[in-house]
Order: structure tokens, then sequence, then C-alpha cells
């Protein structure tokens, strides 16, 4: 069992390694010297300290690669990701810490809770094949899925925050207040919270539903549904233990994918808000050019994705006993 | 409901195809201001006007083009680098397909959106990166579902089958494998559009497309740069947004149908217009109170839609008794034994009739009743029981939770009964705590009967309990249900195909054919005196063990020899224990030799190695020509995207020897008809989900000869036929391998069968030969303990042991 855990992190090792190669290569692969082009980009003429920020990213070309390459992964190794050109002199990892905390509080929970909610109706809605839920469901979440999130979020912005003006138009709590461990500040942060988790569920819902509903409808055709009524089981036992316990499975998987998405996905929801968490702080970073915090996002992202899905890997190995060598 | 879901999507999609056509024609300067900034929808405008005063209209209708043509092109880019990459992989394995796989988990892994903010980023705005970025950022995850595919694909018999006719790999993937994949390339095709759709307008909205062109994703982009929102201007980006929801939605609806159409259980299932038959009021016959039948059933009728599963079928189970109920598929029999626990799902099936158990009527039991009534009183012992048992569960846990549920014990207690239980089945202690994938065949049935056991019932129905079981294992099982039949006095109703166990073990058989039961009686009466043809025809069909004396085959000195096989060995990949060990043996012209064994004999794995598929580690064979085989799954040795014609024609021009200028449709038709298959200019036309499984197996045959081969090897190839077909194949094989001289090894598990058609046997055990020789003289007196033992386990108690 540990042989199968210790190979799983293998791999996750190994690409966590190759995104991070990627992310020192890509701007030296560039031609020419990448801090002159960088900076011949860059809209307004740049300044000493950004330019030198940006050498430092990109590294002085002076030295060997190879040298680059490993002080580059000392670098890493001690949180040191460069300073921000357009937030100058902030550290890139503490404008990406900040930028993780409202994603995680925002995307992760809206995530998990439409999972939830979503699995368990998908459930329910393959068990009454004849009901309404079934009937009416997927057809209506396959039109609403159809639009792009993002224009949703616009309507839902348009329609509760200007027209209706039941939410707060943008932002993570309001400009005057000062983040603090109170009553007051959580609420105001739960305000601004509420719309964008909630057109994030309405937007992810429907893709768990349909997908777990699918699933379930395979599961309850074998034989072992049968089996189970027969024993005369409680449908609640046949329908949970039996049924749901194994269509869950793949469905899992993609959850774990989509959490570790969550740091790049909840991107459009973000820049629809201005809600400040790392799809908004990249977003930014790209319309800067701050390529120093663009790399460091994208190594954050990409790292969060990889745990999630080693996370996963451990669950699926817990939940489903065919994974598991034999005893 | 499925052509309504199609046709809607593809009109949704044709009008905008056509607008995306006209659309630049109509409006060549969309993006020209017009108008005042931010007017509301009116006469002269109707969509009104952006922030920069230009038509909404017209940028909506002329940005159709270019959307939807970088998506439709990414679409296809990424499903054609998909199905590349994951195909190849899947199908060459290996190396390959380690190297694939790495490098297709990697790119999953990466997150899809940042990745493309990121290298757009860095690349030159416009149409080609955005391609470029879409298709880097969405090939692997078609890559993985492609390479799934292709394992499943590459493992079934008509590859193998192709592979030893000698195609060439580039050949099978495009002519075998691709055929089977339509459907999956389609709704790639369709997922990676509407993917690329999405991908594409959100980094335009993001800013990172080309903002001077004219795209649904830069008008919206403009659109929250005009701060459309906070000036509450909804038409600037309204009719975008519905215009990409529309073709979206076109594009899920073109997969539904595409799914329903792959997968039948997706439908929505009308519900059941037929009306339930009121159950008649049946008047059981009172009979004396000594004798009376535990288990009555009167005039049961099973529909489905047309389908007559069960026709009106009559019969009585007595308390104590065992009552066989033997036929073929298609019989009705498991149908029966389904409809005794009421299992049918009620809204597709049409019953009536009547089934008394105890004075109450089954099928008129109401929920709470029809509770008490099933495994208390009735249980059942399904077919597969690998399908039967939760995965996820241990065997305990399976025990227990019928238990608790019904018994009301608490854990402890329902955790000592489960372990007596297991032991009642012969099982150990710890096979309390295993999943079911832990546990062998054998064992996975008997703790499926121990599930059945689990509340006491009177009354047992036995589906096919030991037919996906080696012989020697049925014989055990067997033993074990005789003895708690005796113990706890149960009644057993035991469904099988197979007469001859039936008429072995049974008290009572009754015959089952198209849905009706033609006869019932004791086995000595059925034997001796069965009333109906059918029963005969059946009886003769199951060949005993006795071999016919005068057709064996003279072992003429002259004869020459085809295969040589000398000291054949080969492992497992991951075990000590061998394949096969040391293996030698010699087949001749015109012979047919069986080679007799367990699972774990070796005997599919010397298929394997005979006919190339594998090496062997060590050893030799040499074979004086071509050699073919015939697999055991008629339903999986031909394709099913190809026609008869197809799977003949391409061996013989494989194997065409030059000059030959013969046509290859009457070749095919000569193989059609020397196989038995009438008409053959029809026959080859069909697909094969069009033929029978006896047709399909004549088929494979006629493939087999197709290459001319010097020998033929049948790897249990009636084993999956009913019996009734079975003897004409068997004599088919044998008629062959006289009139042409070909060398046949005949694999098979089932005793009787060599005994009917082989000239000599081998007996495989763990991969060694234990023993060999002519057959009449080995079955009258086998030599090892193994040979003895399988025809122990064949010869049944009851059965005749001379003609």
């Amino acid at each position: 069992m540990t042989r199968v855990v210790l190979s799983r992190l293998g791999f996750y090792l190994v690409a966590a390694w190759a995104a991070l190669t990627l992310n020192f290569l890509v701007p030296r692969l560039m031609p020419g010297d990448a801090t002159t082009v960088m900076a011949g980009r860059m809209s307004a003429s740049a300044s000493p300290e950004q330019i030198a920020a940006m050498r430092a990213a990109f590294g002085d070309t002076d030295a060997p690669l190879t040298t680059q390459y490993v002080t580059y992964l000392g670098d890493i190794a001690r949180g040191d990701l460069g300073r921000s050109t357009s937030q100058y002199p902030a550290r890139v990892a503490d404008v990406i810490a900040t930028g993780l905390v409202w994603t995680l509080a925002l995307g992760g929970l809206a995530l998990t809770f439409s999972f939830i909610l979503g699995t368990a109706l998908g459930v329910l809605a393959a068990w009454r094949r004849s009901g309404w839920l079934d009937a009416l469901l997927p057809p209506v979440l396959a039109l609403s899925g159809a639009f792009p999130y993002f224009w949703l979020a616009m309507l839902a912005l348009h329609l509760f925050g200007f027209t209706l003006g039941w939410a707060p138009l943008r932002h993570a709590y309001c400009d005057h207040l000062e983040p603090a461990w109170s009553l007051r500040f959580a609420v105001d942060v739960a305000q601004h919270a509420a719309l964008p988790a909630l057109t994030i569920v309405v937007a992810t819902i429907g893709g768990w539903l349909v997908s777990m509903r699918n699933t379930m409808i395979g599961v309850l055709g074998t034989e072992q549904i049968t089996l189970a009524r027969a024993k005369g089981l409680s449908s609640r036992r046949v329908l949970w233990a039996y049924a749901a316990r194994n269509a869950i499975l793949p469905n899992l998987t993609s959850f774990g994918m989509a959490l570790g998405f969550i740091l790049g996905g909840s991107l459009l929801t973000e820049i629809v808000f201005s809600y400040p968490g790392t799809g908004y702080l990249l977003i930014q970073a790209v319309r800067t050019q701050d390529y120093p915090l663009m790399q460091g996002l994208f190594l954050a992202i990409t790292l969060a994705v990889l745990a999630a899905n080693f996370l996963v890997d451990l669950l699926t190995l817990a939940l489903d006993p065919r994974t598991r060598p034999h005893a | 409901m499925r052509d309504t879901k199609a046709i809607t999507g593809l009109v949704v999609l044709a009008i905008f195809a056509l607008i995306a056509l006209v659309g630049p024609w109509l409006f060549p300067d969309a993006a020209l201001p017009v108008g005042r900034p931010l007017q509301a929808p009116s006469a002269s405008h109707w969509f009104g006007t952006t922030g920069q005063g230009q038509d909404v209209l017209a940028l909506t209708i002329a940005g159709t083009r270019a959307t939807l043509l970088v998506a439709f092109v990414v679409g296809a880019l990424v499903t054609f680098t998909g199905a590349l990459v994951g195909v190849t992989a899947g199908y060459l394995g290996g190396h390959a397909d380690r190297a694939l796989s790495f490098l297709t988990n990697v790119f999953l892994v990466i997150p899809g959106l940042p990745l493309a903010i990121v290298l757009a980023a860095y690349l030159r705005p416009g149409a080609a990166s955005l391609v470029a970025v879409l298709v880097l950022s969405g090939w692997a995850w078609h890559a993985r579902v492609f390479r799934a595919q292709a394992l499943t694909l590459r493992r079934r018999d008509y590859v193998h089958a192709a592979r030893i006719a000698g195609e060439h790999h580039a050949r099978v993937i495009v002519a075998e494998l691709l055929p089977n994949m339509t459907s999956l390339l389609a709704a790639a095709f369709i997922g990676a559009t509407t993917y690329a759709l999405a991908a594409m307008v959100g980094l335009e909205f993001l800013g990172l497309g080309d903002l001077g062109a004219v795209t649904w994703g830069a008008n919206l982009y403009w659109a929250a740069n005009d701060a459309a929102l906070l000036t509450g201007s909804w038409w600037v980006f309204v009719p975008t947004g519905l215009a990409i929801a529309l073709v979206g939605f076109g594009l899920i609806l073109l997969n539904a149908a595409l799914d329903e159409l792959t997968n039948p259980r997706l439908r929505r299932r009308p519900r059941s217009t037929a009306s339930r038959a009121p159950a008649p009021v049946t008047s059981f016959p009172s009979a004396p109170a000594a004798r009376a039948p535990i288990l009555s059933v009167r005039d049961l009728r099973v529909s489905f839609g047309d389908v007559h599963a069960v026709d009106g079928v009559s019969l009585d189970l007595m308390p104590g008794e065992v009552l066989g109920l033997a036929g073929e598929s298609g019989s009705g029999k498991s149908t029966l034994g389904y409809t005794l626990l009421r299992l049918l799902d009620e809204s597709a099936a049409t019953v009536s009739g009547g089934i008394a158990y105890a004075g109450a009527d089954v099928l008129a039991m109401d929920a709470r009743r029809l509770r008490a009534y099933r495994w208390a009183e009735v249980a059942m012992v399904f077919q597969g029981a690998l399908d039967a048992l939760n995965p996820v569960l241990t065997a305990g846990d399976q025990i227990v939770d019928v238990l608790r549920a019904r018994a009301g014990l608490d854990r402890k207690a329902a955790r000592a009964r489960a372990l007596e239980l297991l032991g009642r089945v012969g099982l150990e202690p710890h096979h309390l705590d295993a999943y079911p994938h832990q546990l062998s065949g054998g064992m996975r049935q008997r703790v499926v009967i121990a599930i059945a056991l689990a509340l006491s019932p009177k009354v047992l129905v036995l589906d096919e309990p030991t037919t996906a079981l080696d012989v020697i294992v049925q014989r055990e099982i067997l033993v074990h249900i005789e003895r708690l039949r005796r113990e706890l006095g149960l009644s057993i109703v035991f469904i099988s195909h197979d007469l001859p166990l039936l008429l072995a073990f049974a008290d009572r058989v009754g015959v089952m054919r198209n849905g009706r039961l033609l006869e019932v009686d004791t086995p000595a009466e059925l034997r001796a005196h069965a009333t109906q043809p059918y029963t005969r025809q059946l009886l003769a069909a199951f060949p005993s063990l006795t071999p016919p004396g005068t057709s064996a085959l003279p072992i003429a000195p002259d004869r020459p020899t085809l295969l040589e096989v000398r000291g054949l060995t080969r492992h497992f990949a991951r075990s000590p224990a061998p394949a096969l060990d040391d293996v030698s043996f010699d087949v001749q012209a015109g012979e047919v030799l069986a080679v007799v064994g367990e699972s774990g004999s070796g005997k599919s794995t010397l298929a394997r190695i005979l006919t190339g598929l594998e090496a062997p580690d060590r050893g030799a064979f040499t074979v004086a020509g071509a050699v073919q085989m015939v697999f055991q799954d008629p339903f999986a040795s031909l394709n099913p995207a190809r026609r008869v014609h197809h799977h003949l024609a391409r061996p013989l021009v494989l194997h065409r020897r030059d000059g030959d200028l013969t046509d290859v449709d009457a070749r095919v038709h000569e193989l059609l008809a020397t196989v038995g298959l009438e008409p053959a200019a029809e026959i080859a036309r069909r697909f094969p989900h069009q033929l029978s499984g006896g047709q399909r197996q004549r088929v494979a045959l006629a493939r087999a000869l197709a290459a001319a081969p010097e020998l033929l090897v049948a790897d249990e190839p009636t084993s999956m036929l009913d019996a009734s077909l079975r003897a004409d194949l068997l004599a088919l094989l044998r008629r062959l391998a006289r009139e042409r001289g070909l060398g046949v090894v005949f694999i098979t598990h089932d005793l009787p069968s060599a005994a009917a058609i082989a000239d000599r046997v081998l007996v495989l055990r763990r991969g060694r030969v234990v023993e060999a020789g002519p057959i009449a003289a080995t079955l009258r007196a086998p030599t090892h303990a193994y040979t003895r033992e399988l025809l122990e386990a064949a010869r049944l108690p009851g059965a005749p042991s001379s003609p």
C-alpha cells in the first residue's frame, strides 16, 4: 500500500519539477534578452527598480544556465519568488499569499457546496427516473450551462447588484473597513461573497448533477443492486451504501481536479466581481505586464492543482478497495 | 426523442453557420461608430449601441464567423491530436504508452486557463496564437479518453484475429479500431468545439485575444471595459451572451443525442402504457395437506413489450425437492426465476397469472408483505457472483447488513451469525473481512450462497450457480448445496442450461423453450420416455463421455507432422508460477488433438504462443505452414463495425499466392458455403450483429480457413454456444480436419466435447502435461490422478457410463 502511495507521490513530484522547469525556461527561451524585450513591451517606460526585479526573475544572462537554474530552485525552496514590478517593492510571495486566502475561501467553499448538492440531486434524479427532477433539471441545466459563466455572473451582478441593490458591487469587503477578526468584518465578508459564490454554484451544479446521474443510472442497472433489493434492504441503504457509493468514485476524481483548478478557475468570477483572489491578481499581472508576479502565480496554481490531485488519489485508495494491492 | 434532440441541435447550428457565412458581407464595417454611445434598443439600432457608438446587432452578426471558425478549427485540431496520441499510446502499449501517457498526464495536471493566460501573455495576439494556446491547453483530456477506449478495443479477439492474419499495426488501427470509435470521435469533436468556444470567449474577455478583431469575446471585453454594467446598459452584453449560449446549447443537444445513441439506458423511459393485467382470481387446487406444494405457479405470463419471455407456465415445487429448470438462452427460465421473487422491473414488464406461496399470491402482495416474503421465505443465488457482490463492502458486511436490516440483530450477533454461515458454505473465518475481488470465483459463489441462506429461507432459487466455475469447483459447490438441502430442509428451484447436470442432481426436471414449459418429469422418465421431440433433441446434444469408437483416426506413420512443440515454457509477468512448464507434443495432418485443462492450466497461453501473439521464454515449436485461430466468444471475435465480407476478404488478400487471380468475392462465397452458411452472397453483406451466435462462430471458422492454414487452434469454440448448436460445429471442425488434412488443436475444459471429436488428448495442469494419449484409451484407463478427478467431476452421478 505504501508502495502505491509513494509511486503516486513520485509522479506528482516529477510533474511539479516539470512545471518549475517550464516556468524557468519559458522567459529564457524567448529570442533576445528577456528583460529588455519585456521592458520594451511595457506601456510606460520601466523604472530602474522594475528592471532590477525583472532581471532577478529572469536571471542575469551572464551566468551559465545551470547556475541560474540551481539558484532558481534554491529561491523557490526558500519561498523567494522575487519582487512584483506592478506593486514594487512588495514580494511576490506575499502578494500571492493574500490572494490565496480569498480564492480558497470563496472558490473552495462554493465548489464544495456545489459538488455536494449537485451529487445528491443527481443521485435522487437517477433513483426517480420518471419524476419531475429527472424530467426538468437536465435540460434546464444544459441550457443554463451553455451560457458563458462570466456572462451569467455579469447578468447576476447587473440584476442583483445594480438594479435591485441587494448585493455589493465589488471586492471582498467594504473599502473603508480594516480586515480584523470581528463579527462585523465577518458579516461584511459574507455579504460580499454571497453573489460570487451563488454564481459559481449555479454555473457548476449542473455538471455534477448530470455526471452523477449518468453514473448512477449505470450502477443501478447492475446485478448487485438487484441482489440488494432482493435482500429486502431499505431503499435508503440500497441507494447510498450500494449504488451511490460505487457511482461516486469517478466523480470524486473530477471533483479533485476541479478543486485543484479552483485557483485558476475562479478567475472569471474574480474578474467580474473584482474579488482580490489569485485569478484577479493573475489577470492584473498580465495587464500590467508584471512578469515576476505572473510567473509566481502560475507556479502557485500549478502546485495547488498537483496537491489537490494527490489528495484525491489518496481518497480513492481509501474508498475503493480494488485500487489497493491485495492483502 | 433522440431524433428531436439531434434535429434541434443541427437546426440551431445550421442557422448560425448561415449567419457566419453572410455576416461579414452584410456588415462589413461593424466596428465603425454609427450612433450615440450607449443608446438603448430602438428602431434605428435594434440591439442598441455600445459605449463607443457601434451597432450591437452588427457586431454580433459580424463576429459570428471569426468566433465559430476558430472554435471549429480548434475543436478539430484538439480531437485529432488527442486521438492520435491516445490511440497510439493505448494500442502500442509498452514504452510508447508509458512515454505518451506521462506527457498526457503532465499536460492534464497543469491547469488549462492559467496556462492559456500565461502563454497568451508571451505570444503575439492574433488568431494563430489563440488557436495554438487553446489546442495546447485542451488536447490532453481527449488523449486520455481515446487511450482508454483503445486499451479496451485492442484486447478484443477480432484485433487479435487481424494480427494473426498478418495485418500491420497501422492497418489494424485504421481498418479495425477506428470504425468502432466513430461515436467517440464525434462526441470528442463536439465536446472539443464546446470547450474551444467557451475558452476562446473567456480568453478574449480577459483581454488576451486580438482586441481589434470583431469576435464575440472581444465584444464582451469591450462591454466590460466600457462599464456597460455600471451604467445599466444591459443590451451591450446580452445579445452576444445569448448567441454564445445558443451555439453551445446546439452542441450540447447533439452530444446528448449521441450519448443516448450509444447508451440506451440514458433515454427517458416512457411510463409503461401497458395496463397491468389484474391478477385473476386463481383457485389453486387444494391438495391433501401432506403433499401440498410449497410454491405454485399458475399460468404465468411475462412480457416485455412484444417479447413473451414467459408464456403460460404452470408448475409446482414440492417441499424438500430439487426442481430443475432446463433450457437454452431465450427459454425464459431466468425470467421465471426472477419473477418468483418479483425482481423484474415492473414498469417494463407485464406480468399476469399467479404465484402462490403458503396460500398467498406473490404477484398481488403489497410492498410490506413482499419485503417479508423476499429473502426470509424465498431467496435467490445469482449467476455471476462478481457482478452480484458490492465491490466496496467486505463479504462479511454484505451478510451482516441483511441480518441487521431484516432480523433485527445487533452488530455482534450479526457478525457471529455471519461467521456461522460462512462455515456452513465451507469458507474460513478470515474471509469475513475479505473484499470480493480478493476471493476466487468459487469462494465468491459461496459468499453469495451464504447471503442467500442468511434469513433461513424455505425455498432457494439457484440461477446457473456454477456455470462460470471450473468443473472440479462446480462439483464441490454442488456437494455443498446438496448437504445444505438435507441439513436445512430446503426446497430448491435449480435453473441451468446444463441438462445432464440437472438430470444428475434434481428430483424432477422441467424443460423450457421459448417461454413455455414443455414437460416436467423425473430424470429417469425423461431419459427413457421423453414425450417432446425438443427434449430428446436436447438430451442428444450433450455428448457422453464415451467416444465414438469407429472414427478415431488410425495413427499412420506416413502422416506428415504439422506441429512439433518442444519444451515450451512461459512465466507469468509477476508470479514465480509458470504459465507453461516444459510442454511438448506433436500434431499430425488430419488429426484433432484435444488440450484439456481448467482455468490456470496454461491452455490459453499455449494458444497465444502457437498463433504468435506471445513468445515463449524457453523452448520452441515448428509448424509446417500457417497457424490460424478460432476464438471462444462469438460476440467478440468479429469486428462489429465491418461486414462479414471484410472479415473473409482480408486474410484472402493477405495470403494470396502469386499468380492466383481468382476473384476474391467468389472465394468468399466458397468459404461461406464450406462452413454451411447459405445464401452466401446475402450473408457476406451482413454485419455481425445480424447473425446468431452459431452463425458467427462459423464465420470465424471461415475466416481462419481463408488464410489456408496448416494448423488450426480452436480455443473453446463452442463453450459460449447453446448445447444444440455445439454438436454441429464440432462435427464441422472434425470434418474439415479430415477432408483438408488440417491439424486441429482443440482447447477445452469440457471433456465430453473432447471425447466427441478428438483423436488424441493432452491434459494440462498448472502448465504441465500430466497425461497424453489416444482419447479412447485415456478415458477408459487414465494414469494420472488429476485426469481421474476431471473424469469424476464430468461423469455426474446417474449419468450412463456406457452407451
